[in-house]
């Protein structure tokens, strides 16, 4: 694992931010770290990142535990953050100077090859460049000296369509090399790259699984029973929200195993029945899970 | 330590805050220069504010354009070494902060005319202590918080919790309370409050560092910023408030060792009172009591405060002490430590009562404090039979180097000191010295117009070892007032250099200087002594003349009928000094006498006192009053109007009586310092008791007591201020004038007197008995004695014949078991002499 973390918590004040997190990232994965606003996700990177200190729990990155991180783990580490300060009054060239002494590593062509690529201004102060310019300019500054793990903190929310495709694009490119960590509020726009999905909300872990596993084990089911019946009490295993209208019953399984199983399983509670399976998209998969949630955690 | 990454962050840091960098180096590189060419009055009136705020700025942009408080600066996860880190960050506030200035000394120290010794020391010694003392503070605040505003917050809250807690506690010292206050700093000795206090901020930041910057503790961090604040209040009060003086004063001597050449006798220096009685009022008169605030004036003793006053109570008893030190080196002087007050039952170890002085004053040679004894206190001392004061003062032994300096406005160097400029300030009214001192370590300077060493001003003390000094270079600026009483283009500068420490004691019997028959208790209406018994009953009218812009003279008329004869009197003496002679003369002259500006009654200004202008003070009178050619008699001092008077305006007088004048005084400076070790070697007259203040005759017997001549009454009041029961004996002329005038003194141009003159020489009396409080037993002092007796003696003898060869129409008498006041001692002859050449002029 790049990756681990066991137990991890931590509170501010009485309020928890993480809770009890057990995160693993494996090597090579383009890892997304999904949740709402308020979920966590930055807080944990903070932690990886030794910005803060967790209370409980530990977590290691590269091998190091995060406590220990050196400055020169960060030879091997780029970490790109939507709310990154940066040093306002430098222009992008002289921003780019100092970052190359800082890296040995430094690849200066790939460097030049992105900035050509992201039509970066190199004479605009950093402090003048829109939100998108910014991004495109934090990513060179994270990938010109290609490290081992990137981890970036939600860096596609507020760009437009066109920028985010860059990104992306860029991301990609070093997708072969990188072990990389996103984190995200927006699904759509991953989805497509990603390699593994961990679900975040309210500070816990819903859950984290390579997508393929997860695009197989979800379905969603739409039902048409022979009569208004009940829901089987208690509820089988992997079935969440369900709701039943008139004839009608709709839910969403998390255990799909092929279609013969479930409609074995969908006769033996209701007999006879006509069965639909979609798949779903991990955004429906998660807005499912996190509604579950709260269902379950409502009194 | 990679310099390639420390210059890649200095690059960062000076491209971000580019401006902020150009306009705070051309802040710190501006102000040396503006205020070493001295053009403007604007700058140094808002520099320190201004310079204050750049700094804090400055500061905290620098440590927070990579800040450890944060979450979210772009150094957090890049491989930013952290020691290469600091180091880009303390040298880019190097390089603003010190070495503009330095390199701005370094362009216009030249430029004035400095050396390039001077130049280098004071471009790299030229720290400013406050500044650096402050520097960790700073830099620790910026370390723990994010922005400008958090930090400008936090250095405000510090700011109220440094100064407006403790404030109201560090006081100036009262008699009933602990600790020493801001006495530590007249003292010298504020450098155990300052280097300790700075050392640890210094120190406390460095761990700070560590803590925020790789461990990442900033909370901890912050909290250790309250806690450096804390050590620097208690570090910087400690010496002051909760310390007393004796582990202070133990620090201080064993910390500045001394150094003096072990051919030193320290054990032969005494002190002694200078007042039989301590001048003594009842705290509740103290608003009332004027001769006891006068006599406070006198001594120099600063103001109280009014807590001393309401915590002691109202029958408390407020008293003064005036000491000095005797047999020291000559010109060496004492600095005061610390002194403390015992009283003690006879021959017991344990104090009945101690005290603290309740102010301090320490600049001339003597050692004058203002005490307060509490109601109760007085009340166990009453009930015990015999009670004793010991005084015991731990003092500094200060050696002095002096140095004749130039009033031209042109640095020169005085080795001992630095580097120092002397010039007259635009209004005439002062002469500024500017001083720096790079390598050398004075403990105190002094600067004083030539010749006049009561002018002496000087800057405060500094005790400070040399190794806590060095980096800071010493600034000083002083001002002597009173330019013209010199006319001299020099001033005196003196490095006075800590040669040793002394600590002394003096017993004295009874609570207030001798037993309470002698000093008893201010009486229940605050005055001891009747004043009213004093009295000049000699005849005379009493006018004053005008002979210069606001200079008034005293002018005293005895009448009579015929030739007119006009009295000088001696230095420092009156015209009341003829009391007794003068109205001898009137039967047969119109005799009038003068007071030389300066003294007794006539002004009191501070200029003029040039033996020209003395001179013309004398026509200006002989104009007013009408005088056709009097005859002029001048006693001692006086010889020096009478020779220029008569090589000058011979065609004014008649002619010209020298009582014991014709000297060339201007070689004394030569001869001065021996016959000042000499003189110093002398026991000093006991002071006088105050039972001889209460009128002439008690004076006179204590005169006759002591061998001293009889003085007129008129004289002693108007001198000696005998009727002033808490001033009585001290002479009623401010040193400096007197000085002056003796400077002024030429040598006598007897050649170009062409009036007939008559110079009479008191030749004493070698069998003549020696004061009382000498004693003969002491083999050291009888030496002094005789040596001192034939200095004179030759002096005068060559006196003498200088007259006789001299003077054309001159006639020398000498006057045989005489003395100096011979107008007192041998009246008679005086009379018959004056009378016998004042016929001889008539037959011309």
């Amino acid at each position: 694992m790049i990756v681990e973390t066991r137990g991890l918590t931590k509170k501010f004040g009485r309020f928890e931010a993480v809770e009890d997190l057990d995160l693993r990232v494996p090597e090579g994965a383009v890892f997304a770290l999904i949740g709402p606003n308020g979920a966590g996700k930055t807080t944990t990177i903070r932690v990886l990142m030794n910005i803060l200190q967790a209370d409980r729990g530990d977590a290691s990155v590269l091998g190091t535990p995060s406590r220990r991180l050196a400055p020169n783990d960060f030879q091997r580490i780029g970490y790109v953050s939507e709310s990154q300060k940066l040093p306002e009054g430098l222009r992008l060239e002289h921003y780019f100077e100092y970052l190359r002494c800082l890296y040995p590593a430094w690849d200066h062509a790939l460097e030049k090859q992105l900035r050509g690529q992201f039509e970066l201004p190199p004479e605009r102060k950093i402090r003048h460049l829109s939100h998108g310019m910014r991004m495109k300019a934090l990513l060179v500054g994270a990938l010109g000296y290609r490290p081992r793990l990137l981890v970036l903190d939600e860096p596609l929310s507020g760009l437009d369509t066109l920028v985010r495709d860059e990104v992306v694009n860029g991301l990609l490119q070093q997708a072969a090399d990188t072990t990389i960590l996103i984190s995200s509020h927006e699904l759509a726009e991953i989805e497509s790259f990603t390699t593994h999905v961990a679900f975040m909300q309210n500070g816990r872990l819903l859950l984290q699984e390579a997508i393929e596993g997860l695009q197989a084990r979800f379905r969603q089911v739409h039902v048409t029973l022979s009569a208004v019946k009940e829901l089987p009490q208690p509820l089988p295993q992997g079935w969440l929200l369900p709701a039943v209208e008139g004839h009608r019953l709709l839910f969403i399984t998390s255990h799909y195993d092929g279609d013969e199983p479930l409609y074995q399983e969908l006769a033996r509670h209701f007999g006879a029945v006509r069965m639909e399976c979609e798949p779903m998209s991990l955004r429906a998969v998660a807005n499912a899970l996190m509604q579950q949630r709260k269902r379950n955690s409502a009194p | 330590m990679n310099l390639r990454i420390v210059g890649a962050i200095l690059k960062k840091d000076i491209r971000s805050l580019y401006p902020l960098v150009l306009l705070a180096t051309i802040l710190f590189a501006g102000d040396v220069i503006l205020m070493r060419l001295d053009v403007t009055t604007v700058w140094p009136a808002f520099r320190t504010p201004v310079l204050i705020l750049a700094g804090i700025v400055l500061v905290l942009a620098v440590f927070q354009l990579d800040s450890a408080a944060s979450l979210v600066d772009d150094w957090l996860c890049r491989p930013v070494p952290r020691a290469e880190l600091i180091v880009a960050k303390l040298v880019l506030l190097f390089v603003v902060l010190r070495l503009s200035q330095i390199v701005a000394t370094l362009i216009i120290q030249p430029l004035l005319g400095a050396s390039v010794a001077e130049t280098v020391q004071r471009a790299l010694l030229g720290l400013d202590p406050d500044a650096v003392a402050l520097l960790p503070l700073l830099m620790f605040t910026a370390l723990v918080t994010r922005t400008l505003v958090q930090g400008f917050g936090v250095l405000l809250a510090l700011f109220i919790c440094a100064f407006a807690i403790p404030t109201p506690f560090v006081t100036a010292p009262g008699p009933l309370q602990p600790g020493i206050g801001t006495a530590l700093i007249p003292a010298g000795l504020d450098w155990l409050s300052y280097v300790p206090s700075t050392l640890a901020a210094f120190m406390l930041f460095g761990i700070a560092c560590w803590l925020v910057y790789w461990r990442r503790r900033t909370r901890v961090g912050r909290a250790l910023l309250v806690v450096a604040m804390l050590v620097m209040v208690v570090l910087m009060l400690l010496p002051m408030w909760l310390l007393p003086w004796k582990p202070v004063y133990a620090a201080q001597t064993a910390l500045t060792p001394p150094h003096f050449a072990t051919t030193l006798d320290t054990g032969a220096i005494y002190l002694r009172s200078l007042r039989t009685c301590f001048t003594a009022t009842y705290v509740r008169n103290l608003a009332d009591d004027s001769g006891f605030a006068e006599a406070r004036r006198a001594v120099g003793v600063a103001a109280w405060t009014r807590e001393d006053q309401a915590e002691s109570g109202p029958d408390s008893v407020a008293f003064l002490t005036s000491i000095e030190p005797r047999r020291l080196p000559p010109d060496w002087r004492v600095g005061l430590i610390y002194v403390e007050a015992g009283y003690f039952a006879a021959s017991s170890l344990t104090p009945l009562y101690s005290l603290r002085p309740t102010s301090y004053h320490t600049e001339d040679g003597s050692l004058s404090h203002a005490w307060v004894l509490p109601e109760h206190a007085l009340r166990r001392l009453g009930s015990e039979a015999k009670v004793e004061l010991k005084l015991r003062y731990y003092l500094t032994l200060l050696e002095p180097h002096q140095f004749r300096l130039r009033t031209d406005g042109r640095r020169q160097a005085v080795p001992g000191l630095g580097y120092c400029r002397a010039k007259l300030d635009s209004t005439g009214s002062h002469i500024e010295v500017n001083c720096f001192s790079g390598l050398d370590h004075p403990a105190q300077v002094s600067v004083e117009l030539e010749d006049i060493p009561a002018s002496r001003v000087y800057g405060l003390p500094n005790y400070a070892p040399g190794w806590a000094r060095w980096p800071f270079g010493q600034k000083l600026r002083l001002s002597i007032g009173s330019p013209r009483l010199s006319r001299s283009d020099h001033i005196t500068v003196t490095a006075w250099s800590l040669a040793g420490y002394l600590d002394k004691s003096l017993v004295l019997p009874g609570v207030l200087g001798s037993d309470s028959g002698t000093c008893p208790l201010p009486s229940s209406e605050g005055q001891r002594f009747q004043q009213a018994v004093w009295r000049d009953t000699a005849k005379h009218q009493t006018s004053s003349i005008g002979v210069d812009q606001g200079v008034q003279l005293e002018i005293l008329d005895f009448g009579g009928q015929g030739s007119p004869i006009l009295l000088l009197a001696g230095l420092g003496a009156t015209a009341h000094s003829f009391d007794e002679l003068a109205p001898l003369l009137t039967p047969k002259n119109r005799v009038v006498a003068i007071t030389r500006r300066g003294t007794g009654y006539s002004s009191k200004p501070d200029f003029g006192y040039d033996t020209p202008r003395l001179a013309q003070d004398v026509l200006q009178v002989m104009d007013a009053l009408e005088l056709e050619k009097p005859l002029l008699v001048g006693h001692s001092i006086a010889g020096e109007e009478l020779t220029w008077l008569g090589g000058h305006h011979p065609e004014r007088f008649r002619g010209l009586v020298y009582l014991d004048a014709a000297y060339d005084r201007s070689q004394l400076a030569t001869m001065k310092s021996r016959q000042n070790a000499l003189y110093a070697r002398l026991s000093p007259e006991p002071p006088i008791p105050p039972e001889a203040t209460r009128n002439y005759e008690a004076m006179s017997k204590l005169f006759a007591d002591r061998g001293h001549v009889r003085l007129p009454e008129g004289e002693i009041i108007a001198m000696w201020n005998g009727d002033k029961p808490f001033l009585a004996g001290m002479p009623r002329m401010d040193a400096r004038t007197a000085q002056a005038i003796m400077a002024a003194a030429e040598a006598p141009n007897y050649a170009a007197i062409k009036l007939p003159a008559l110079a009479i020489y008191a030749i004493p009396d070698p069998r003549k008995a020696l004061p009382p409080w000498y004693d003969t037993s002491d083999a050291g002092l009888m030496a002094a004695l005789t040596e001192l007796g034939r200095i004179n003696a030759v002096a005068q003898r060559k006196n003498i014949e200088l007259f006789r060869r001299s003077v054309a129409r001159g006639e020398v008498l000498e006057m045989p078991n005489a003395t100096h006041w011979l107008i007192q001692s041998n009246q008679q002859q005086v009379l018959e002499a004056i009378e016998t050449f004042s016929l001889t002029l008539k037959d011309q």
